[in-house]
């Protein structure tokens, strides 16, 4: 048998199947298909939430760089930090202008294609956080001084953890 | 932009074009609960872009673009959609009556169809379905050469597994 032969079967099952098929009006009025969101709704709104958390973080960031820009044991962790999230806010940003170019009425390939691009920025953004991993301390020193307000400054400019070193050196 | 479509403008389109959706919903899955997960994802999709709908196509092109690329991209993911979706469990096309024992021939073709990447599985619907190649490189946007060539191999490979089922 050929695909030919199959063709004419087909054509057969699908008159069967538009006599058969029952089109459930109350389930498709029900659905509410305003208020429902697809996968890639979802997708998108999630990304949003990511990028807007992120600047949120960078904008105090930011000003606690520019304000301790003398203080380069500060200003170093700070700025790795301030890369950390920068980066993927702009991953983010790329994710979402993709999206908005995505409608599913363009051809197949062609929105595969974008759809692969998209996982691809998405794995990306997970990479940068793994590659950071050498520099936890980094998180920890900007982290307790910026969020949770851990004195890390002396009265000098120097932090803490500079200022025990110099004390148990000889 | 379009007009808005009312309820009743877009429940004709769907009762019409009924046979397309399910025939690709069932396609890309083969069970019952996340087909109609699908056919309820696609529909949503069809309501949200009906707005952008470019006249310059045959409006099967543009509903088998729409239910290719949620079925390919929903395929692709390999959940379970009724998380993903609405909570609700509407069923919106749904055969009347499933009785009858299935013709063998059309449970070979669909072990065919299953055995096939997504893009074949595309292909080979729409070609089943009797559109043009001209048609069918517009929904896949490959060029006709392209989906001919796509197509001969295909028959090939049936061929194949025919011979092949029978030597067995």
């Amino acid at each position: 048998m050929e695909l030919d032969e199959l063709k004419q079967t087909w054509t057969e099952h699908a008159r069967k199947l538009d006599r058969i098929l029952s089109l459930n009006l109350q389930g498709l009025k029900t659905a509410q298909l305003d208020k429902t969101q697809s996968a890639l709704g979802r997708f998108k709104a999630f990304r949003l939430f990511e990028m807007l958390v992120g600047i949120l973080i960078l904008i105090p960031l930011g000003s606690y760089i520019a304000n301790r820009f003398s203080v380069p044991t500060l200003v170093i962790p700070a700025f790795i930090v301030a890369a950390s999230i920068l980066l993927p806010v702009i991953e983010n940003i790329r994710q979402l202008i993709l999206l908005g170019q995505i409608s599913y009425a363009d051809p197949v390939t062609t929105i595969q294609r974008k759809l692969e691009e998209i996982k691809l920025h998405y794995l990306r953004s997970f990479r940068l956080p793994v590659l950071m991993l050498p520099f936890y301390m980094a998180y920890v020193v900007v982290g307790l001084n910026l969020f949770f307000g851990v004195p890390l400054d002396e009265p000098g400019g120097q932090p803490v953890f500079c200022r025990t070193r110099r004390l148990g050196s000889p | 932009m379009r007009p808005p479509i009312t309820d009743d403008q877009f429940s004709a389109l769907i009762e019409e074009h009924k046979g397309i959706i399910y025939k690709i919903a069932n396609s890309y899955c083969r069970h019952a609960e996340d087909r109609k997960d699908l056919i309820q994802e696609i529909v949503v999709h069809l309501w949200k872009s009906h707005g952008r709908y470019d006249d310059r196509f045959k409006l099967s092109t543009w509903i088998y673009r729409i239910a290719l690329n949620v079925a390919i991209s929903a395929y692709r993911r390999e959940k379970k959609r009724s998380e993903r979706v609405s909570p609700l469990e509407e069923i919106i096309i749904e055969p009347a009556a499933e009785t009858e024992q299935p013709d063998p021939k059309i449970a070979m073709l669909h072990r065919i169809i299953d055995q096939l990447d997504e893009l074949n599985r595309a292909l080979i619907i729409l070609y089943l379905d009797d559109n043009s190649y001209r048609d069918i490189a517009g929904i896949l946007g490959l060029t006709e050469t392209n989906v001919a060539t796509k197509i001969n191999r295909l028959k090939l490979k049936i061929k194949e597994q025919f011979t092949q089922t029978n030597q067995e």
